[in-house]
C-alpha cells in the first residue's frame, strides 16, 4: 500500500469510527459520516421541499461548515498518520491498517461510544446503531 | 354581632342562592359546595403525543390517557420495546382535582400527518426524517418558515389535519370531565400558543373556537387576543378564555415588556386589554421558577430556588445565545414594572396572579415528585428505546409545580371564575394549603380564630384582589397569611413548614423596590443529609401571622404576596445521583453522563414552597 493510499485509508477509518462533536440543533458525538449523511438528507429535503426560510438556510450552512471543517481536520490527522506509516515496509501497511480497523470497529460495535440523541432508538449508540 | 357571624348568617340565608359565578354549562350541581371556598389542586400545562417536541421524544400518551393519569391511573411511558411495551410505569400518589391538556398548536397538522399511515404525506421525506431521526426533525420542522409540500395547495391538507388533535383533545376532556354530583375531576380545554413568549390558552367550558389559533398565523400575543376575542368571547355562545404566560424566566425579557408588536409603548387601553386577557402568570414549572432572580436584582436569599442559568430558552440549543437572565424575566420584577406603568399611564398591565404547573411532555399531569423523577421531556432529553445511563433531565430542570385555586366546587365554571379573579396560588409540587387576606380591619387575633376565612372575606379581600384605597384611608394594610403543610400520603408524609413570608414590591421614582419579611417561622431549622436524604426536625404543621405594613405610604402603589417555605429536602438530582451510586468524593463513581451530579452550581437540597397571588394597593385617584 502506498503512503497516499494509506493516508486515504486512515482518513476513511477516522471518518467512519472516530467520535467527533457536532451540532445540528442538538449536540451529537459520533463519526463524521453520520453528519455527512444528515447533510445529504437536508440537501435532498431542501431540493424536494423548496426554500424554507432563513433558519433552514442556516441549518444547511451549519451542516456544511461542520462537515467541511471536521472532514479537513481528520484529513490533516490522516496525512500525519500516512507519513508515519511511510517508515514501514509497504507490505506491512495494509495489514496494520486493516488490523486497527477491525480492532477499533469491534470495540465500537461492542460498546456504545457514540452520543446520538437525534436517533429515535437510542441516545447512546455503538457503530451499528449509528448507521441504523 | 361580629362581622364573621354576620357573614355566616348571610351564608345560611343564601344557602340556596345562586353561586357567585355564572353557570355556563349543563351539569348536575356539585354535592360538595363550599361557600367559603376550598383549595383544588391541578395542572394546567400538559403535553401529550400531539405536541411535536413530545412526540419526537418518544411520548405516546394520548390526551385521554393523560386525564386518566391525572385521575390516578397508572401510565406506561418511554422507552418502548419493539412490541410497544413501556419501559417505565408512573402513577400519582393522589389524584388531581383538575387538569388541562395544552399541546402546542403549532405543527398540529404536520405532526398528525407524519403519524397517519393512511395519509399520502406520511411517506414524504420530511415525515420519514420525523420517524427516523425525530430530534433532527424537531429542529427542521420548527425552523421552516414556509409550508411543507405535503400540506398541499393553500395548506389544505395540514389545516384539515390540524382539526384532528384539537377535536380529540376536546373529546378527551369531555369524556374525563365528571359532570355528576360527585364533581371528582374537572378538565379544562386548552392549548399552548408557542410564540416568542409562550402562553397557554384555557377555555371556560366546552364552547371553543373551531381551530386553535397558533403563533404560525398570529406571531404576537395581541394578535392572539384579537383572534380569541373574535372567535370566542365576542362570538355567539358561552365561549370565554384566559391566556396564561409561562417561562418568563427564559423569555429573554419578553413576558413583561410594555410595548406592542409595532414597538409603541402601552397606553391605558392596551394595559386594560392585557389584564382582561392575561390575569395570571405561571411562575413555577419544569423549566424553572420565574418568581425572582438569584442574580444581582434581589438580595432575597431564597430567590435561587430552581432558577435556570440562562435567560433565553434558545440558549439550550444555540450556545452563543447564552446570557444571564434579566431582572425583567421574573414575575417579582414584572409586578414592579406593572406598578411603574400604573404611575405613568394610570393602569397596571401586570396585575397578575400566580399558578404553577408541570409543563410535562410525557403526558403526566401532576407528576411533581422529587423521588424517582422520570424527567419531563420538553426542552430536555429525548429517550429512545433504551433508558440512557445518565440524569434523565438536564440538571437545571425540575419536576415542576401545581396550580391551586380557591373555588366553591370542583366544576369548570367555579375553577374558571377562581382563575379569572386570581384567587389562585402556585406550589413547587407539595399540596400546601395557603390563604391570604388583606385589609385594614382584619383583627390582630385572626390566627387564633376558627372563622379565619369567614372573617377574612368579611373584613378584607383574598389573594388576587385589589385593596380599596377609599376603605383603607390613611391606615396601613394588614395581611393575614395562614398555611397548612401538605399532609402527604400514608407512606410518604408531607414535609413540615419552615417559614411564612410576605413579599412587598413597590416603586420609588423609577426604581422597583422589594422587601421580604419573615412573619412566622419554626424555632428550629432542619438539616438534611444529602447522602441519605434523611431529614431531622419535621417543621410546623401550620403557620399563621397577621402582619401590618410598617412602611405603608398612601401615595405609593404596592403589591404584596405570601410565600410559604418548607423544611429542606433532597432535590431530585441528589436522589437520582445517589441511586446511581455517584459519590462526588470518589471520582471513580462519577460515570460519563453523571458529571452534573457534582456541579456545585446546583444545590443538593431544596426548600419546596408555595406562592400566593398578590394583593395590590394603589392610591385613590
Amino acid at each position: 500500500m502506498s503512503t497516499r493510499s494509506a493516508k486515504w485509508a486512515i482518513w476513511l477509518l477516522l471518518c467512519c469510527l472516530l467520535p467527533v462533536p457536532y451540532m445540528l440543533g442538538g449536540v451529537e458525538v459520533a463519526p463524521i459520516v453520520r453528519l455527512l449523511f444528515f447533510t445529504g438528507i437536508i440537501v435532498v429535503l431542501n431540493l424536494s421541499e423548496g426554500p424554507g426560510g432563513i433558519y433552514w438556510w442556516a441549518f444547511l450552512g451549519l451542516a456544511f461548515v461542520q462537515t467541511a471543517v471536521i472532514g479537513s481536520a481528520l484529513y490533516g490527522i490522516a496525512s500525519l498518520g500516512g507519513r508515519m506509516l511511510g517508515g514501514l515496509p509497504e507490505a506491512r501497511r495494509a495489514p496494520l491498517i486493516v488490523g486497527i480497523a477491525l480492532a477499533a470497529g469491534s470495540l465500537c460495535i461492542a460498546f456504545a461510544p457514540y452520543s446520538t440523541p437525534m436517533s429515535s432508538t437510542s441516545v447512546q449508540s455503538g457503530l451499528l446503531g449509528v448507521f441504523r | 354581632m361580629t362581622s364573621a357571624t354576620l357573614l355566616l348568617v348571610a351564608l345560611a340565608v343564601t344557602a340556596n342562592a345562586p353561586p357567585p359565578f355564572a353557570r355556563t354549562e349543563s351539569r348536575e350541581p356539585c354535592a360538595d359546595y363550599t361557600p367559603l371556598r376550598r383549595p383544588l389542586f391541578g395542572d394546567l400545562h400538559v403535553h401529550t403525543r400531539y405536541s411535536l417536541d413530545a412526540s419526537t421524544q418518544g411520548t405516546r400518551t394520548t390526551p385521554a390517557q393523560a386525564y386518566a393519569f391525572a385521575r390516578g391511573e397508572a401510565l406506561g411511558i418511554q422507552p418502548w420495546d419493539d412490541s410497544g411495551t413501556a419501559g417505565r410505569q408512573v402513577q400519582l400518589r393522589r389524584p388531581l382535582d383538575f387538569a388541562a391538556v395544552t399541546d402546542h398548536a403549532e405543527l398540529f397538522g404536520e405532526t398528525t400527518i407524519c403519524n397517519d399511515r393512511e395519509h399520502p404525506g406520511h411517506s414524504s421525506l420530511m415525515c420519514r426524517i420525523y420517524r427516523g431521526w425525530p430530534r433532527l426533525s424537531f429542529f427542521l420542522m420548527n425552523a421552516r418558515r414556509t409550508p411543507f409540500s405535503f400540506c398541499g395547495p393553500e395548506q389544505a391538507a395540514c389545516i384539515a389535519a390540524d382539526a384532528l388533535p384539537w377535536n380529540d383533545m376536546q373529546a378527551a376532556a369531555e369524556a374525563a370531565y365528571d359532570r355528576s354530583a360527585a364533581c371528582r375531576f374537572t378538565t379544562l380545554i386548552g392549548y399552548e400558543w408557542t410564540g416568542y413568549a409562550h402562553r397557554n390558552v384555557i377555555f371556560r367550558n366546552a364552547t371553543v373556537p373551531p381551530i386553535a389559533p397558533s403563533s404560525a398565523e398570529l406571531p404576537h400575543e395581541t394578535l392572539l387576543w384579537s383572534e380569541l376575542e373574535r372567535s370566542c368571547r365576542n362570538a355567539p355562545g358561552a365561549c370565554d378564555f384566559i391566556v396564561i404566560p409561562h417561562n418568563s424566566n427564559v423569555s429573554n425579557a419578553a413576558t413583561f415588556q410594555t410595548v406592542g408588536p409595532d414597538g409603541t409603548a402601552f397606553d391605558g387601553a392596551d394595559a386594560r386589554r392585557r389584564m382582561a386577557n392575561e390575569p395570571l402568570v405561571e411562575i413555577m414549572q419544569h423549566k424553572g421558577s420565574s418568581e425572582c432572580d438569584r442574580g444581582s436584582a434581589s438580595e432575597d436569599e431564597l430567590c435561587g430556588f430552581e432558577n435556570v442559568p440562562y435567560g433565553d430558552l434558545r440558549a439550550r440549543f444555540v450556545p452563543w445565545l447564552d446570557a444571564p437572565p434579566a431582572a425583567t424575566n421574573f414575575a417579582r420584577t414584572g409586578l414592579g414594572v406593572g406598578l411603574r406603568e400604573q404611575l405613568s399611564i394610570g393602569v397596571n398591565p401586570f396585575e397578575v396572579g400566580f399558578i404553577g404547573s408541570t409543563d410535562t411532555h410525557l403526558g403526566t399531569p401532576g407528576l411533581v415528585y422529587e423521588e424517582d423523577y422520570p424527567g419531563h421531556g420538553g426542552a430536555g432529553l429525548p429517550i429512545g428505546s433504551t433508558l440512557p445511563d445518565r440524569l434523565l433531565d438536564p440538571i437545571e430542570f425540575n419536576p415542576g409545580g401545581l396550580a391551586a385555586v380557591w373555588a366553591e366546587e370542583n366544576s369548570r365554571d367555579a375553577i374558571f371564575a377562581a382563575l379569572r379573579r386570581r384567587e389562585t396560588y402556585a406550589t413547587s409540587g407539595p399540596r400546601i394549603v395557603v390563604r391570604l387576606f388583606a385589609g385594614a380591619d382584619l383583627p390582630d387575633d385572626l390566627c387564633e380564630r376558627a372563622d379565619f376565612a369567614a372573617v377574612g372575606y368579611a373584613d378584607g379581600v383574598p389573594m388576587g384582589s385589589r385593596l380599596d384605597a377609599a376603605v383603607l384611608g390613611d391606615r396601613a394594610p394588614k395581611l393575614a397569611l395562614r398555611a397548612l403543610k401538605d399532609p402527604g400520603t400514608g407512606d410518604r408524609p408531607g414535609t413540615g413548614l419552615q417559614r411564612l413570608q410576605i413579599v412587598k414590591v413597590w416603586v420609588e421614582g423609577e426604581q422597583i423596590r422589594e422587601r421580604v419579611v419573615d412573619v412566622a417561622s419554626t424555632p428550629q431549622t432542619a438539616a438534611v443529609d444529602p447522602a441519605t436524604c434523611r431529614t431531622g426536625d419535621d417543621g410546623a404543621a401550620q403557620l399563621c401571622a397577621v402582619w401590618t405594613d410598617p412602611e405603608h405610604r398612601a401615595d405609593v402603589p404596592s403589591a404584596y404576596y405570601g410565600r410559604v417555605v418548607e423544611q429542606p429536602t433532597c432535590r431530585w438530582s441528589t436522589r437520582a445521583c445517589g441511586a446511581a451510586g455517584v459519590d462526588c468524593a470518589a471520582p471513580a463513581t462519577i460515570r460519563s453522563g453523571w458529571e452534573d451530579c457534582c456541579d456545585p452550581t446546583f444545590p443538593k437540597t431544596i426548600q419546596e414552597r408555595a406562592w400566593t397571588s398578590p394583593v395590590w394597593y394603589s392610591p385613590e385617584k
